[in-house]
């Protein structure tokens, strides 16, 4: 059983690394991907400039179609603009140098923690000692007569 | 009118210091009657806001603009409705909000807890008269809802316009609610180790508290989110804003206390983490507040203010040094005896889950954070956004739906070969049906929604296996009816079947948000009579009509909205320009069916000619059907049963 244990374990941690998979379809690599990548210059509550309705984003939106009528890919774009506003409208934080951090800190931090918690299991396991059969048992509170009946119940239906 | 609301503040300051000296000084001496004195005095401080509080709302009923908050929020032409709910518009009337749910929750949990839990009653009193005595000080001193003007001007600013919609009635004091109610659980748990309480008798006593409060800060959360939608006219629910962050990270970790402490009433173990859940729980409700009112990070809920900041941060690092101190003293009196038999059971299934609710918290936290820290290492400034939270998030959302699923499916302690073969066989293949139908089925492949979509058809059928098994069990052993053993299964089995609908509500919310992998979106500048098509929707283009009234012109474009050819609605989405405030909304159309939202958005327009931004969102209404069914299934697990009564009178016999 113990292998099987660890196996799920390491299927849990490499579901962790699906982060690198696109989280939804990129269709066209054109005037709408390079929207999604930016936030509005407004500053209304981060509001990517894909969703922005106000007249910033308009200007925002003419000075992209601008760009990319000069020949400019969406890499090209992306620079010209950062040039002009700042990293700062960029929707997400490019991934390099000390922005890694904030992509990798919070799964570094949930594996950290579940390889903790595994090594916690094994030695509270350990420190109970395993009696045999008393898989498939819960634990019934003698106070909850309802709660045993029930077990009972759904005992006797699956005998 | 104004002099009176500032003494119940001040009266209810006095009383509050009052209360926390006379609750501490009864537990030295045994002095009763000084415990008597205290809990009335929490009762008046209770009386004195509830005063302020009719006053704040009579001066806003009126438009009393010689106060400045009155005059800030509202004008005299604005609806009564929309006048009473400027109470929580603004900072100031927030503060006096939270005090009063405060009072109102501290009162009502003393007193149904002053037989059972007698002994903690001084520490309850204190702690909680505690952190009304920071919102008092807040309202009297800093951020005062009854501030005068020495000239009242003859009109208000007005209520913002985005704010004039019935969403934002409730969401704010739903919220506030949540964040309230769980300083309740969190009081509890510093008495128990204050008093060292081995027990887990304040587990017992604050359950209901707790899931009081959960239910309401979900509710506020997708209130919000549904306000966002209708109102903010982006066409999305969620922009992971710092202010929606901060109300999600309380949730959060609140759903991990909620799991993890039945570990605790079932086998007494993980009390030092508990504490550590509750406190962080509490805190963050506390920083959800500060980051709502302070303004310290932009957000579209520009309309708070700054000035209280460094007082919540003080307030913060106090309540910090108080409940890790607490925690740190009686360590040794929380460690627990390990029963762990196995990591394949129940109790290590909650346990990940744990791990990944706070991870999630975490990730929420460092991403809200994280454009501070990048300009305090970098010195430039960035944006975390939704593009990186969808990231971050997504993964860790699946991976907590699979331990939703796999959870109620492992038994407690440990599981058996038979037991993981009988309980996982019928949803996997389900689920493996499910994948196959989707992978083929659907327009786009996304790995994601396809994943998501295979793990929700694995716990519906974790759900209604669960549900199968107990009414037919219950079926063969009183015979009776099915749908009489359904209910009856429900009704005495509350805690255990309520949290089963809770769970199906969550995955009403996953299939809501799966959806938005597959919108769809066109823009398009239309001449009366002109048609857009999108998926198998048209989009007619009627006419354009300006209307004006005492508070705004609205400009409405008319739609007719026909699937394959037939008209099925007539959509009017609109623009509204407030001449008091010089603001303009747009205020969306949409048609709602099971299956997807039809949304537009009125941009811009020029003589007859509207731009319009037309969007096709999946499964949306499923969000709303899941938030009322979590709702159902918390009323379900909390509504009291006589077993509950009993066993209560057993204890109470048993102390006494």
């Amino acid at each position: 059983m113990m292998w099987r244990a660890e196996t799920l374990l390491r299927v849990a941690a490499c579901l962790s690394f699906l982060i690198w998979l696109p989280v939804s379809a990129q269709a066209q690599a054109d005037m709408d991907t390079i929207e999604q990548s930016l936030v509005c210059i407004c500053g209304c509550g981060n509001m990517i400039l894909f969703n922005c309705m106000c007249a910033d984003a308009d200007q925002m939106r003419a000075e992209i179609r601008g760009l990319i009528a000069e020949g400019k890919d969406e890499k090209e774009v992306i620079r010209v603009l950062v040039d002009r506003y700042g990293e700062i409208i960029l929707a997400a934080p490019v991934r390099e140098g000390f922005n890694l951090t904030a992509y990798v800190m919070p799964f570094l931090a949930i594996l950290v923690a579940g390889g903790l918690l595994v090594s916690f299991i094994r030695r509270w396991k350990r420190d109970a000692g395993i009696e045999p059969g008393r898989a498939d048992q819960e634990t019934l509170s003698s106070d909850d007569p309802y709660r045993q009946k029930l077990e009972e119940e759904l005992k006797s239906y699956r005998d | 009118m104004i002099q009176l609301a500032n003494v119940c503040l001040i009266l209810a300051m006095i009383f509050t210091i009052y209360g926390i000296f006379t609750s501490l000084l009864s537990v030295s001496g045994q002095r009763d009657y000084l415990l008597v004195s205290a809990e009335r005095s929490l009762y008046a401080v209770f009386g004195y806001i509830i005063l302020a509080s009719f006053c704040l709302t009579l001066f806003l009923a009126a438009s009393d603009f010689r106060i400045e908050y009155v005059a800030s929020y509202t004008s005299s032409t604005l609806p009564l409705f929309y006048k009473v709910s400027a109470f929580w518009a603004g900072q100031k009337g927030s503060l006096l909000l939270w005090s009063l749910l405060l009072t109102a929750f501290s009162s009502l949990a003393i007193y149904q807890n002053r037989r059972r839990n007698h002994d903690l009653v001084p520490y309850l009193i204190a702690i909680l008269l505690a952190v009304n005595l920071f919102f008092l000080f807040l309202l009297i001193f800093i951020s005062n809802p009854f501030e005068s003007l020495p000239r009242p001007p003859r009109e208000g600013m007005g209520l913002n316009p985005l704010l004039q919609n019935p969403g934002m009635v409730f969401h704010p004091p739903s919220l506030y609610i949540g964040f309230v109610g769980f300083s309740i659980p969190f009081a509890f748990a510093m008495a128990a180790i204050i008093k060292r309480r081995r027990d887990n008798d304040w587990i017992r006593s604050t359950r209901r508290w707790t899931l009081f409060a959960w239910v309401f800060l979900t509710l506020g959360n997708l209130l919000g989110a549904q306000w966002a939608y209708v109102e903010l006219g982006w066409g999305g629910y969620w922009a992971w804003d710092p202010v929606e962050n901060a109300a999600l990270m309380p949730w959060l970790t609140g759903t991990a206390f909620l799991h993890s402490v039945m570990i605790q009433e079932k086998k007494g173990m993980l009390k030092i983490w508990n504490m550590i859940l509750i406190i962080t729980t509490f805190l963050l409700t506390i920083f959800g507040t500060f980051l709502t009112r302070s303004g310290i990070i932009s957000s579209v809920h520009a309309f708070t203010q700054t000035g209280i900041g460094s007082y919540f941060v003080i307030f913060m690092i106090l309540i910090v040094i108080f409940s890790v101190g607490c925690l740190f003293r009686r360590l040794d009196l929380l460690k627990s005896k390990s029963q762990f038999d196995s990591i394949l059971s129940r109790e290590s299934s909650f346990l990940f889950q744990n791990v990944i609710l706070i991870g999630a918290a975490f990730a929420v936290l460092w991403g809200t954070i994280f454009p501070m820290i990048s300009e305090a290492v970098r010195g430039t400034p960035i944006t975390v956004g939704a593009l990186f939270f969808n990231q971050i998030m997504v993964p860790i959302g699946i991976i907590l739906l699979l331990l939703i699923g796999v959870g109620p499916l492992i038994a407690w302690r440990k599981a058996s070969l038979g037991n993981l073969k009988k309980n996982f066989l019928i949803p996997l293949l389900a689920t493996l049906v499910a994948g196959v139908v989707l992978y083929f089925k659907l327009p786009e492949r996304q790995y994601y929604p396809i994943l998501s979509f295979m793990l929700i058809t694995f716990v519906v059928m974790t759900i209604l296996i669960e549900f199968y098994r107990g009414t037919t069990a219950r079926r063969k052993s009183t015979g009776s009816g099915v749908f009489q053993a359904f209910f009856t299964l429900i009704w005495k089995g509350k805690r255990r079947y309520g949290g089963y609908i809770v769970h199906l509500g969550v995955i009403f919310l996953y299939i809501g948000i799966t959806g938005s992998a597959f919108n769809l979106e066109r823009e398009v500048t239309m001449e009366p009579g002109e048609t857009l098509s999108i998926k198998n929707y048209t989009l007619r283009y009627d006419s354009l009509k300006n209307q004006t009234d005492e508070h705004k012109t609205s400009v409405t474009a008319t739609l007719q909205l026909l699937n394959d050819g037939e008209s099925i609605a007539v959509l009017k989405p609109q623009r509204n320009f407030y001449r008091q405030s010089e603001q303009s909304t747009t205020e969306v159309a949409i048609y709602s069916t099971l299956l997807e939202d039809v949304y537009v958005i009125f941009a811009t327009f020029d003589h007859d000619a509207v731009n319009l931004k037309v969007l096709v969102n999946p499964l949306v209404m499923w969000l709303w059907i899941g938030g009322w069914v979590m709702l159902i299934g918390t009323v379900i697990a909390i509504w009291p049963d006589r077993g509950d009564r009993r066993r209560e009178e057993v204890r109470y016999d048993v102390a006494g």
